[in-house]
C-alpha cells in the first residue's frame, strides 16, 4: 500500500488563467524520505499543501490524490489531521503559544488525545531528541533552530504516517540545520513515517533520499531514484544542475558515477589527481583606507551577565567586504549592533569620521514601509531630502537596477527575494550609506538570488563603501568576502585575507574545501578545480 | 536583606486562586482599623520577606497622597485640628485617611504577592479545562505583544539607518515616520499572522472535543489550604456579624498569615533534611 498515489493532478488557482501544476503523477510509499526540488515559483508549495487537505489553497483541482488507498477528498478530515504532519518553512509564524509546553500539546489537545497519553508521548519524544530543557522555556526565548525542533515535536505528538516539510531548513544556520535533517531522517528510519521534504540546499540531502522530484515549471520533470536524478540534473544543466550538491557536480566534472557525501567525493577526486590542477579565484587589490574604527569594546546585556564582547577591536576598511563567521552566541550580530550605534559598548569606543552607519536586517522586509515600490523610494528620497534627479543618476551608476522601473508599482511584499535586496540597496545608496552593515542577509535565499546579492555586494564595493556581513554559510563567505573575520567568545580570533583563511582552516571550510584538503591545493568552490583530459 | 525563597508558588493555581480571592475580598470588607492593621501587617510581612523593600517603597506616595487628601476633601469630624482656607480639618478625617492609606497598602502587597506566586500560565491553566478558546485567545496575545514589540524594535533600527529617524529632526516629521513604522509592523504581524493561521487549522484547531493536558499536581496541602481558606474565611465574615471581634481578629490574622506559616515550615523541612 502506498501512502501516497498522486494521477494526473492538476491544480489552477481562482482568477488564474494558466494552470500551476499539470498533470503531476508520482507514488511515496511508507517509510520512504522524497526530496522535492524545484526553482521559486515552480508550483512546489502548491503541490506540497495539497497533500494535505486542510492546508490546500482554494482553487480548481482536476485527477486525484490518495492516501492509503483512500482519495484525499473524501477521507475523514480528524483522521488526515492525524496522519499528516505538516512543518512549515518560519520557525516563528508557525508557533500559536507562549509557552514551548502548550505548544507541543497544542495538536494532541485539539485531537482530544486523552491527558496521561498526551504527557507519555511527550516524555518519549523529549527522551528520544534528548530536548526536555526545551520545554521548560517561553516561545520567544528560543533560537531559530529549538523553534524549528519545537514544531517538528509538536506534530509528533499525534504520530502521524506522513511529515511533509516544506523548506524547514531555510532559516536555520548550518549546524541547527544539519541537527534537525537527523531527526528527520531518523525519524524515516527507525520509525517507518514517510518524508516529504522541499529544500533549495540540498547539500546533504541527496545522500539521505530514497527518491527526488523535480518540478519544473508546474510539471514533473523527474520522479525517480537519487543517482539518477543526479544524472538528469546534470544533463539538463543551467540553473536545475546548482540543486546539485558539490560533491555530485565535481563527479560529473570528472566524467565519473555521482557521489553524494564528501567521503565519496574525496575517493574520487584522489583517484583523479592527476588530471586536476587548482586555479584559484583571482582576487582584487585590497583597500587600505580605514574609515570605521573599533577598539576594545566591551558590552553585556546584564550587570550581572557574561561579556557578549570581550576587548573586540575591529578597523572597517572602505571598498573592501569582510566576512564575519563564528558559532551562535559568539557575539556578531551585537557587534554589528554596537558598530551601528543601535547599543552603546560600555567600555571601549567605536571611532567614526562622520561616516554613516546602515544596518540591514536578515529579513529585508523590515525596511519597507509603503504599499508600492515607487512609493517607498518615494519615501526615502524625501526623508533624505533627494529629488528625482539623484533616484536618476542612482540608477544610471548602477548597472544593477537597469529595469527596475518595471517593479514600480508592485507592492514591495511581492517581489522575489534578488529584487528585495535590490530595492534594500537602492535605499541604502539614497541614504549616502558610507558602512554597510548585514546581518545573514543570504539565508533562505537560492542560488540565483544568493548571486544577486553578490552582485550588490559587489556594487557596492566599487562605489568605495565599506561592507562587513554576517554569514553561516562558508561558499557565501568565501565568493563575496575580501577578509575574513573569525569571531570567538565575543573577540577576533583571527582576520586575513579570505583565501588564506580558508586555507589555515581544517575545520571551518567549503564543501569543495573539504573535498580537496590535503589532497591538491585547496581548492574551495568547482569553478577553481580545472580537469585536464 | 536576604529574600525568602516563595514555596507558596508551588501550589496548585487553583488553591492560590481561591486563596487569593478570599484575601482580597476580605481587604475591601473590613472597616474596623484592629482588622485592617492586621491585614497590612501581614501583607507587609509576606510581601517583604518573599520580594525585597522594593514593592512597599513604591505604595508609600500613594499612601501620603491618601493621607493629605481625605482630610482636605472631607470634613466630618467633631475634633478640629486646625482650619485651611475656613475649612476644618479634623482628626477623624485625618485617621480614616489613614485607615484607607493602609487598606490600600494590603491591597498592593497582596497583588504584588500574588503576582509572584500566580504567573500567567498558571493562571491560564485552571481556565483551559473549563474556557480552552479564551486560554488559548489569550496566550495567543501574549505571544503577539511579544513580538510585535521585538518586531518594531527590528524595524526601527533598520529604518534608522536609511534615513528614518525617531530621534532626530522636527516633531511632525518623527510623527510621520512613527506611523510609518505602526502601519508597516502591523502589516507585518498581519502577514505573519496568515501563516500562524494555517498552522492551527494544520493541527487541528477547531475540532470538537478538545482535551487539556493535567499539568498540576493537586496535593494533601493543596486540600488543606483550600479547606482552611474556605471554612476560615466564611468563619471569619460570620464571627464579625455576630460581632465577637475578638474571635473574628484571631482566626482572620491565623488566616493571613497561611503563606507565611507554609513558606516557614517548607524552610525548616529543607532545613532538616540537609
Amino acid at each position: 500500500m502506498e501512502a501516497y498515489k498522486v494521477e494526473n493532478f492538476s491544480f489552477k488557482y481562482p482568477g488564474c488563467e494558466r494552470e500551476v501544476l499539470r498533470n503531476i503523477s508520482f507514488s511515496i510509499g511508507v517509510g520512504e524520505f522524497v526530496l522535492v526540488l524545484g526553482k521559486t515559483g515552480c508550483g512546489k508549495t502548491t503541490l506540497l499543501r495539497n497533500l494535505k487537505p486542510t492546508v490546500a489553497p482554494a482553487g480548481k483541482r482536476d485527477g486525484s490524490i490518495s492516501f492509503f488507498g483512500e482519495g484525499i477528498s473524501c477521507a475523514d478530515e480528524k483522521r488526515l489531521i492525524k496522519s499528516i504532519g505538516f512543518v512549515f518553512q518560519n520557525p516563528s509564524s508557525q508557533i500559536v503559544c507562549d509557552s514551548a509546553l502548550d505548544e507541543m500539546c497544542f495538536a494532541a489537545e485539539n485531537l482530544g488525545m486523552p491527558s496521561e497519553l498526551i504527557k507519555r508521548r511527550m516524555a518519549e519524544i523529549c527522551t528520544l531528541f534528548s530536548t526536555s530543557e526545551l520545554l521548560d522555556k517561553k516561545t520567544d526565548e528560543l533560537s531559530g533552530g529549538e523553534k524549528q525542533m519545537l514544531n517538528l515535536m509538536s506534530v509528533l505528538m499525534t504520530k502521524p504516517e506522513v511529515i511533509i516539510l516544506d523548506e524547514p531548513l531555510a532559516q536555520l544556520d548550518p549546524a541547527c540545520a544539519e541537527n534537525f535533517l537527523r531527526a528527520v531522517h531518523k525519524l524515516c528510519k527507525d520509525f517507518g513515517t514517510s518524508i516529504i521534504i522541499s529544500e533549495h540546499n540540498s547539500q546533504g540531502l541527496f545522500a539521505l533520499a530514497d527518491k527526488v522530484l523535480v518540478i519544473e515549471d508546474g510539471t514533473v520533470g523527474f520522479f525517480g531514484e537519487a543517482g539518477q536524478a543526479a544524472s538528469y540534473l546534470s544533463e539538463k544543466g543551467g540553473s536545475l544542475s546548482e540543486y546539485l550538491p558539490v560533491s555530485a557536480r565535481l563527479c560529473e566534472k570528472l566524467a565519473a558515477p555521482p557521489a553524494f557525501t564528501c567521503a565519496e567525493a574525496r575517493a574520487v577526486y584522489r583517484d583523479n589527481k592527476e588530471r586536476i590542477s587548482v586555479k584559484p579565484e583571482k582576487r582584487e587589490e585590497l583597500c587600505t583606507q580605514t574609515i570605521l574604527r573599533a577598539k576594545n569594546l566591551v558590552f553585556r546585556f546584564e550587570k550581572r551577565g557574561r561579556n557578549i564582547l570581550n576587548g573586540l577591536s575591529l578597523d572597517i576598511k572602505c571598498g573592501c567586504a569582510l566576512g564575519l563567521v563564528g558559532a551562535n552566541g559568539a557575539g556578531k550580530s551585537t557587534l554589528l549592533s554596537v558598530l551601528s550605534g543601535c547599543l552603546k559598548a560600555q567600555e571601549g569606543k567605536v571611532k567614526n569620521d562622520g561616516a554613516k552607519v546602515c544596518l540591514l536586517p536578515q529579513n529585508p522586509d523590515y525596511t519597507f514601509l509603503a504599499d508600492s515600490v515607487r512609493r517607498d523610494i518615494d519615501l526615502t528620497l524625501k526623508v533624505n531630502k533627494k529629488d528625482e534627479s539623484d533616484l536618476a543618476e542612482l540608477t544610471e551608476r548602477f548597472q544593477i537596477f537597469e529595469g527596475f522601473e518595471k517593479l514600480y508599482d508592485r507592492n514591495p511584499l511581492d517581489l522575489s527575494a534578488g529584487q528585495k535586496q535590490k530595492l534594500t540597496l537602492l535605499k541604502v545608496l539614497i541614504a549616502d550609506g558610507d558602512v554597510i552593515l548585514m546581518d545573514e542577509c543570504e539565508k533562505g535565499l537560492d542560488a540565483q538570488a544568493k548571486r544577486e546579492l553578490g552582485e550588490v555586494i559587489a556594487c557596492l564595493k566599487r562605489d568605495g563603501k565599506a561592507i562587513v556581513f554576517i554569514s553561516h554559510n562558508p561558499s557565501f563567505v568565501y565568493e563575496n568576502a575580501d577578509e575574513t573575520a573569525l569571531i570567538f567568545a565575543g573577540e577576533v580570533i583571527a582576520r586575513q585575507p579570505t583565501r588564506e583563511f580558508f586555507c589555515g582552516n581544517e575545520i571551518y571550510t567549503t564543501p569543495m574545501g573539504q573535498i580537496s584538503l590535503d589532497i591538491t591545493e585547496s581548492a574551495f568552490t568547482l569553478e577553481e578545480v580545472c580537469v585536464s583530459e | 536583606m536576604k529574600r525568602y525563597y516563595n514555596h507558596f508558588e508551588k501550589l496548585h493555581p487553583i488553591t492560590l486562586i481561591i486563596y487569593f480571592i478570599g484575601v482580597i475580598f476580605l481587604s475591601f470588607m473590613f472597616d474596623e482599623p484592629v482588622l485592617v492593621s492586621i491585614n497590612a501587617v501581614c501583607a507587609l510581612t509576606i510581601c517583604v520577606l518573599s520580594g525585597g523593600w522594593k514593592t512597599p517603597l513604591y505604595a508609600l506616595p500613594l499612601m501620603l497622597f491618601v493621607i493629605v487628601l481625605n482630610p482636605l476633601f472631607s470634613h466630618t469630624g467633631s475634633t478640629v485640628l486646625f482650619y485651611i482656607n475656613d475649612n476644618a480639618v479634623t482628626k477623624e478625617a485625618v485617621i480614616f485617611g489613614v485607615r484607607t492609606a493602609f487598606t490600600i497598602l494590603s491591597a498592593l502587597m497582596w497583588f504584588s504577592f500574588l503576582n509572584r506566586s500566580l504567573s500567567s500560565d498558571k493562571f491560564l491553566y485552571v481556565f483551559s479545562r473549563h474556557l480552552p478558546n479564551t486560554a488559548l485567545m489569550v496566550s495567543m496575545i501574549f505571544k503577539c505583544t511579544a513580538e510585535f514589540s521585538l518586531q518594531y524594535k527590528n524595524m526601527s533600527s533598520c529604518c534608522e539607518s536609511l534615513g528614518f529617524s525617531l530621534k532626530k529632526g522636527s516633531l511632525s516629521s518623527r510623527l510621520k515616520t512613527g506611523a510609518l513604522l505602526l502601519t508597516a509592523v502591523v502589516g507585518a504581524g498581519l502577514e505573519s499572522s496568515v501563516d500562524t493561521a494555517v498552522s492551527m487549522k494544520s493541527r487541528g484547531y477547531g475540532l470538537s472535543g478538545k482535551s487539556a493536558v493535567k499539568r498540576y499536581f493537586f496535593s494533601v496541602s493543596d486540600a488543606l489550604i483550600c479547606a482552611a481558606a474556605i471554612l476560615g474565611f466564611s468563619g471569619v465574615i460570620l464571627l464579625w456579624a455576630m460581632k465577637t471581634n475578638a474571635a473574628a481578629a484571631a482566626v482572620y490574622a491565623v488566616l493571613l498569615n497561611i503563606p507565611f506559616l507554609f513558606n516557614l515550615v517548607k524552610e525548616i523541612k529543607w532545613k532538616l533534611i540537609r
